[in-house]
């Protein structure tokens, strides 16, 4: 197996931990395209990305370059390579097969059917997932690139330094150690259970790093998920691919029969990456394992989903005045009540606008028929629409309470403060100065508390609204009570 | 077997929902444990109020869900970014409408000031007419309580005056009741923190509402 030159390279890379670099990732690349021209074969990263799963496979079958350049353009890659190619794949490395689209239809029809495999091998350790769901991510990459044909699918989104993230990574990072050791025979044709890989996984997870060119024994189980001849076998791959099509996005519809269907509901919806197919996968990816521990699930989209749905519900709360509480369940009752206020408000205020046009025109017209003086007294009696401007709001503040109804002319404003200031000298003296006539009064202290009501009427041809007579009353009570201390008997 | 299921399905979704300020205080309730599988899984001690929490939460999305005209997904978090797309638009809305208002209120005032006002309402005569005397009342109801009535003449802004004098001289009120017909207040209330006698305290007021 020959090692290419620029293999140090990504050996160094290989041992990185954690940081997935893009530009090292694409210098990689780059040097893996000097190896496959010198092996004559024609990639080109501009080309769209569509690989055969069969070349995929390939790669990972460092041993038996003959019997995979039965299937591939004469591709013989390093099993860094391999690693790097596969890695590739992810990134947006793009190969070209001439019998691309015939192995794709094939493949995808051979995933699609297995798409109906027992749930109940769900309950597989950890290690087994991340097996299963490298294999997925290839067919789902596959499955992706076949169904989504005219799709523009951009490589260069996965290259965005801000998308990457050490989870990502880290899943990537088990089939290149894992492929490095697998040693198959691409007639090994063997439908082996979960349970059987978990030993072939484990031992080849110790060859992190390495790359083994002489056999092991690590044949069976590993065969299974890395053999060319995968289209004709059918593997037990239950959870992961399940999820997949749980999760595809472009019109396929949801089976939510799994319990990961429910859990990830809204599975078309994306959010805010722009890059479908990885970011589908990662979604499948923490689904699977469902049943385990927290830590199992917590990969990075599905952190960053819940990082986004938290500071969305921070927004909503900034736009709400007056939260009381942190939680969700409070922030999302305030929003209702908000909303609620906000389209009474609009409604009000509109009424008062076409109000106010409609007595301006009345007027107008009345002026050049009679008196001019009188005839601007006159307010139409009710609206023209008949509609009569109710309005109702309530602000609160640390120690106040004003409750505002407004039924046509009639306010009625009721107040209830904690402690004991003047209040009811301060909002006789707002209502004076918004124009509102006095009508009843009712009220009293009681303790530490005052509690007032008042009746009153709109002055006419006034326009005062709802939501203005509550906050000056209640920015009056805040700043009496913050200034104001309750006068004592002098006399 | 399902029940298990159910449960653990339902902490899972919660797991994963988690506002970061209350993680805290669920983590502490959950306990781990395996079950018969082998299987760690997390339960919360309290289920119940765990399910009536969630219930309550996903009972008032549907709410606001309902206030929203336009919704596409009907998704947790669609909802939540409507909504707040939604209140924005909202909010908007007041403010130009506000805007509109003032406007055309500051229109009219220019207008009307060219034109001559309108004959206010002479509460005078209303008191003439009627019979209605102006006059105070009060009486002693406890250790420096007084309870006062007052007829006055309706006027604008009488009400905000008295109730300053009053203020200026110490005068607190108790409890007060106030309503006003044919061009007259009629002004009840309990007060306290003056040390006068019935007769020194309706002179007072008299002086008092002559100076108003």
């Amino acid at each position: 197996m020959p090692m290419s030159s620029g293999s140090g390279d990504k050996q160094d890379m290989h041992d990185q931990t954690g940081c997935f670099d893009p530009n090292t990732m694409d210098e990689g690349i780059e040097n893996s395209q000097k190896d496959y021209n010198t092996n004559n074969n024609n990639i080109n990263l501009e080309e769209d990305f569509k690989p055969s799963v069969e070349e995929e496979l390939s790669y990972h079958n460092p041993q038996h370059l003959e019997d995979v350049s039965t299937y591939t353009n004469g591709f013989t890659p390093s099993p860094i390579d391999i690693e790097q190619q596969n890695l590739g794949l992810n990134i947006g490395g793009s190969y070209n097969n001439s019998s691309n689209n015939d192995m794709d239809n094939h493949l995808a029809n051979e995933v699609y059917q297995n798409s109906t495999w027992d749930p109940s091998v769900q309950d597989m350790d950890y290690i087994n997932h991340q097996e299963h769901h490298q294999l997925s991510e290839q067919q789902y990459q596959q499955f992706v690139e076949t169904q989504n044909h005219n799709q523009s699918y951009n490589p260069s989104s996965i290259l965005d330094p801000s998308y990457s993230s050490p989870d990502l990574l880290n899943l990537l990072r088990l089939p290149r150690c894992s492929a490095s050791s697998l040693l198959t025979t691409p007639s090994n044709i063997c439908l082996t259970n979960p349970t059987q890989k978990a030993p072939n996984f484990h031992s080849s997870m110790s060859f992190l790093g390495d790359l083994p060119i002489g056999s092991s024994d690590n044949t069976s189980g590993s065969s299974v998920l890395y053999d060319p001849l995968f289209p004709l076998n059918l593997p037990p791959q239950p959870p992961a691919l399940r999820e997949l099509f749980q999760s595809l996005p472009n019109g396929y519809s949801m089976p939510t029969s799994s319990r990961n269907g429910s859990l990830f509901g809204g599975g078309d919806e994306m959010e805010g990456d722009g890059d479908m197919g990885v970011l589908e996968f990662n979604r499948v990816t923490a689904s699977v394992g469902k049943g385990r521990g927290k830590a199992t699930k917590h990969f990075a989209t599905e952190k960053q989903r819940r990082e986004q749905l938290n500071g969305k519900y921070k927004i909503l709360r900034s736009l709400i005045p007056n939260p009381t509480k942190v939680d969700r369940a409070s922030v999302v009752g305030d929003a209702i009540e908000y909303i609620r206020e906000l389209i009474r408000t609009v409604n009000e205020l509109k009424l008062l606008v076409e109000k106010k046009r409609h007595g301006r025109d009345m007027c107008k017209r009345l002026k050049t028929e009679d008196d001019a003086a009188e005839s601007c007294n006159i307010k139409p009696f009710g609206d023209p629409d008949g509609n009569i401007r109710t309005s109702w709001l309530q602000r609160k503040s640390k120690d106040s309470e004003v409750d505002v109804r407004i039924i046509d002319d009639d306010v009625t404003i009721k107040l209830f403060q904690r402690r004991k200031v003047n209040c009811l000298l301060f909002v006789s003296k707002v209502l004076d100065e918004l124009q509102l006539e006095l009508h009843h009064v009712a009220g009293g202290h009681v303790g530490e508390y005052c509690s007032f009501l008042f009746n009153s009427k709109v002055t006419e041809g006034s326009s005062v609204y709802a939501s203005a007579i509550a906050n000056r009353v209640i920015d009056v009570l805040d700043t009496q009570y913050a200034a104001g201390v309750p006068h004592t008997s002098r006399l | 077997m399902e029940q298990e299921n159910y449960n653990r399905l339902n902490v899972s979704l919660d797991e994963l929902g988690f506002n970061s300020e209350n993680v805290s205080k669920t983590w502490k309730k959950r306990k781990e444990y395996y079950n018969e599988d082998g299987i760690r899984v997390f339960t919360a001690k309290n289920l119940g109020a765990e399910r009536r929490r969630r219930e309550k939460h996903i009972s008032r999305l549907y709410i606001l869900r309902s206030l929203i005209p336009n919704i596409t997904k009907m998704t947790k978090d669609s909802v939540i970014t409507d909504a707040i797309t939604y209140t924005k638009r909202l909010q908007y809305e007041v403010d130009t409408l506000t805007q509109e208002l003032h406007a055309l209120e500051e229109k009219e005032n220019l207008e009307e000031r060219a034109e001559p006002k309108i004959a206010e309402y002479s509460a005078a005569e209303d008191l003439n007419n009627w019979g209605i005397q102006e006059e105070v009342q009060v009486e002693n109801i406890g250790e420096n309580k007084l309870w006062i009535k007052i007829i006055i003449e309706k006027n604008t802004g009488r009400f905000m005056k008295l109730m300053e004098t009053m203020n200026s001289l110490g005068i607190e009120i108790i409890e007060a009741n106030v309503t006003t017909i044919k061009g007259a207040y009629l002004i009840v209330t309990s007060i306290k923190g003056i040390s006068f006698d019935v007769h020194q305290a309706k002179h007072l007021l008299a002086d008092i509402i002559k100076s108003i």
